[in-house]
């Protein structure tokens, strides 16, 4: 049966309080969700009094600028800091986001920080992304051509061609959809998720593909595919602003119509 | 045809297209024949018991109303299968609840295309 609860050892306590320094003059306190696989200990909820004015504005900023001066086992995934590398995907003031495009200024209140939901967790809020990866690789996300491209060329698109790809291209794979997606929580084993999906789409839209047909059988399945009802949490969180849950529509669309 | 499903290898693939097909085509139907029952019921409400039954007994109406039986029926049964895969994974457990919300669904139908039947008759 699907859990709706969680699991005794997965409940979260109230963990440690770390104070600002002396003479901190604007102070946020960012409650952030800790978990270590090297105790038995439960996950806990440690508070940290930030001094923004001596601080960036996005929530990838105040977490580094925790790990930096008030705790250095604080565990989190980072790279770009500007939204193209998907790493610093995690659950920001109840929505799953980009940790480098949240403005600190846009929660009200403690900025409550947690792994994305419903996933394995490695250490503090770093999600094991492993089965969402598998499934990436399952759905084969590379152009399958029958011919070679012209010696010396590229494969030419039309402007009309190219524009079917807007929408799709720009997805990071922060996986900050599938996360979000209650179908996904339920039944990640078998169903795609939007991110997947999404990225399928990608594939089957593009006019230099050859392999459309194998593409959709292969995702013609009642729980790959079919388990998106339409919730549509992963197009308002998606902090790129796309939408997975249109892309999905367009592969249903796509195999109904064949 | 793909005989597995993408990231799927436990289990051949199982085409969905054809229930989400008959979902949409079913909720169609449901939605004019529901349009129809809401027109039918305002018209029975001044009636007496014996004019309703007669309402009911015209050919057209009781067609409507048979055809939404059954496709309201089956509607409703694909939506149920659909929250009875997503939500109990245990496989004997999913087997015997999509058994038992047809059984039940068709019992339904069957009590309900009987009764048409009886003011038919």
């Amino acid at each position: 049966m699907a859990e709706f609860t969680l699991p005794a050892h997965s409940k979260f306590t109230a963990g440690h309080s770390y104070k600002a320094s002396e003479g901190a003059s604007d102070v946020r306190v960012f409650q952030i969700y800790r978990w270590s696989p090297d105790d038995d200990e439960n996950p806990r909820l440690d508070s940290f009094e930030v001094d923004l004015d001596d601080c960036g504005p996005m929530v990838l900023d105040a977490l580094i600028k925790i790990k930096s001066e008030q705790d250095s086992t604080l565990t989190f995934r980072r790279s770009c800091r500007e939204g193209i590398c998907g790493s610093c995907s995690m659950n920001i003031d109840g929505t799953n986001t980009l940790a480098c495009l949240k403005s600190i200024k846009d929660v009200e209140g403690d900025v409550k920080i947690f792994p994305l939901p419903h996933m394995p967790v490695v250490k503090d809020l770093v999600p094991d992304l492993s089965n969402a990866y598998r499934q990436l690789a399952a759905i084969e996300p590379w152009l399958k051509a029958d011919e070679d491209a012209p010696e010396g060329e590229e494969r030419r698109q039309s402007p009309e061609q190219r524009e079917q790809l807007d929408g799709l291209w720009e997805c990071v794979l922060c996986f900050s959809c599938s996360t979000a997606c209650p179908s996904y929580w339920w039944n990640s084993e078998e169903y795609l998720g939007p991110a997947v999906l999404l990225q399928a789409y990608r594939w089957v839209a593009d006019s230099r593909d050859d392999k459309t047909d194998e593409r959709l059988d292969a995702l013609d399945d009642s729980f790959a595919l079919y388990r998106c009802h339409t919730i549509m949490n992963c197009a308002k969180t998606c902090p790129k602003g796309l939408n997975p849950g249109k892309a999905i529509a367009s592969i249903k669309s796509e195999i109904a119509s064949r | 045809m793909a005989e597995y499903p993408a990231g799927i290898t436990h289990r051949k693939r199982i085409s969905g297209v054809r229930h989400w097909r008959w979902q949409r085509f079913s909720a169609v139907a449901v939605l004019f024949l529901m349009s129809y029952l809401v027109i039918a019921l305002a018209s029975i409400g001044g009636m007496s018991y014996g004019e309703a039954l007669s309402f009911v007994s015209q050919p057209v109406n009781a067609a409507a109303l048979g055809a939404l039986v059954l496709a309201g029926l089956f509607h409703g049964t694909m939506g149920l299968e659909v929250v009875i895969e997503d939500y109990i994974s245990a496989r004997g457990g999913r087997h015997a609840a999509l058994l038992l919300v047809r059984a039940g669904m068709s019992a339904a139908a069957l009590a309900s295309l009987w009764a048409m039947v009886r003011i038919l008759g």
